[in-house]
């Protein structure tokens, strides 16, 4: 029971994962300051899929990336492409779509539930 | 810092060489983003535990399928596999068999050859199976990844349209023929063929051949040259035999029409039989002697015995034959659709 609501809750998150990258991409960002970025908002999210995750968002032209070596040590830094913007933009309608269907229909099941 | 180098060559080692390097630099810098400015080994410790294990992260970055046959061609895989390994054992088997027939004829008849002769079919079976599960994988394999669609390999080529269905045959199971059917009688038609021609006057009484390796044949139980004088027949039924077995396994199901030559058969069969168990000098006469000597009895009461399992063998043939007549008209008769059924009763 357990485990079958985790994997559950697991499939949830990594469908929201690539929308809640893009979204705090406006600005550029370094791996860890988007791990903690995201960690404040309260979206946990494992480092070994962040930054995976991030090339393959590069690869896949969403996101630009860029050396920065004037601070102490070099830092890898992303941000949002046009095309990024672009899909950001219509993930974001997609899940106000989403969420207010779903909203609707579990607020459904509870007056039903409790008939 | 020793920790953490071990960690990222940990990681890049199992990367495309020309990612590494940058993954590398990224995955380092990102680990001493994670620590205070002055760190202990425990800091270290704990910030590549928060990493997890490098060889997971290595997947995460590959982003290639970790998979040998991916689960759109899985069932095609399987469905390739069952129908092409059986015709390849088949024919491995048959030429192994023919061959060992013809390299056991040149040993002058020695029968320890016997004993290599499974051991060797045996791995040669084993052999052939590996190597067709080989091929055929690595062609599922290049055909996945050289991104061909799982429906352009299906009959049509096309996606699935409601149309397709009209070229499906339904078989419903218990009018269906099944593959080991199919195979088991044609192993059984290249077993008794091949044990007419060759080996008729191997079947009989043996003993050990005192002290030697091997054994030595007493007295064959056929008439060997009665029964080869009967070939002209044999192989026209061998032809036949053989030209049912593939109709079957191109019908797939019974039909009435299968069902009537399937009669035919059994009738023509019926009657060969009786024909040959008829003759009057069927067995070796030297078979009848032995069988005297060694139950101490009469000719006359040997031949008795001979004429109950004669009589036997007769009643138990002709029975089989109509039992799998009458089964063949019957599984032809058995409806697809339910319905249509009931609806003709009314």
């Amino acid at each position: 029971m357990h485990d079958l609501l985790n994997s559950f809750t697991t499939e949830l998150r990594r469908g929201t994962l690539t929308l809640a990258v893009l979204s705090q991409l406006d600005s550029p960002q370094y791996g860890y300051s988007l791990v903690q970025c995201l960690e404040q908002s309260g979206v946990a999210i494992e480092q070994s899929t962040l930054y995976p995750l991030l090339r393959r968002l590069e690869k896949q032209e969403l996101v630009t990336s860029s050396w920065d070596t004037t601070e102490s040590r070099p830092r890898k830094y992303y941000v949002l492409s046009d095309k990024g913007k672009q899909v950001l933009i219509e993930l974001k309608n997609e899940w106000d779509k989403m969420s207010g269907e779903l909203n609707l229909l579990l607020k459904g099941a509870k007056i039903n539930e409790m008939d | 810092m020793k920790w953490i180098d071990i960690y990222v060559h940990e990681v890049s080692r199992r990367l495309p060489e020309n990612t590494r390097e940058d993954i590398a630099l990224e995955l380092k810098s990102t680990i001493l983003d994670m620590l205070p400015d002055q760190y202990s080994e425990e800091d270290e410790k704990s910030a590549l535990a928060e990493l997890g294990d490098p060889a997971a992260m290595a997947d995460e970055y590959r982003d290639k399928p970790t998979y040998l046959i991916g689960p759109g061609f899985y069932d095609g895989y399987l469905s390739t596999l069952k129908m092409v390994m059986p015709i390849v054992l088949f024919f491995t088997l048959s030429i192994y068999f023919i061959e060992s027939y013809i390299q056991f004829a040149k040993t002058a008849n020695d029968w320890t050859f016997l004993l290599h002769f499974f051991g060797e079919g045996i791995w040669n079976v084993i052999n052939v199976g590996i190597q067709a599960l080989f091929w055929i994988t690595l062609v599922f394999f290049i055909i996945e990844r050289s991104g061909v669609a799982p429906y352009q390999l299906s009959s049509t080529g096309k996606e699935w349209k409601p149309e397709d269905l009209k070229n499906v045959t339904v078989i419903p199971k218990k009018k269906a023929i099944n593959k080991g059917e199919v195979f088991s009688s044609l192993l059984w038609t290249a077993i008794w063929g091949t044990v007419y021609f060759t080996a008729i006057d191997y079947i009989g009484v043996y003993r050990g051949a005192g002290g030697q390796p091997g054994l030595e044949l007493i007295t064959p139980i056929f008439n060997q040259s009665l029964l080869l004088s009967c070939w002209p027949i044999i192989v026209v039924f061998l032809g036949v035999e053989i030209a049912l077995t593939i109709f079957k396994w191109i019908k797939g199901q019974w039909t009435q029409r299968l069902a009537m030559v399937n009669t035919i058969y059994h009738i023509l069969y019926t009657g060969l039989f009786l024909f040959i168990i008829l003759q009057s000098n069927l067995f070796h006469p030297d078979f009848f002697n032995y069988m005297g000597e060694i139950f101490n009895s009469t000719l006359a009461e040997v031949e008795s015995v001979a004429q109950l399992v004669i009589g036997i063998s007769i009643a138990s043939v002709i029975l089989t034959s109509a039992y799998s007549s009458y089964e063949g008209f019957k599984k032809a008769k058995i409806k697809l659709d339910p319905y249509k059924n009931s609806d003709s009763t009314k």
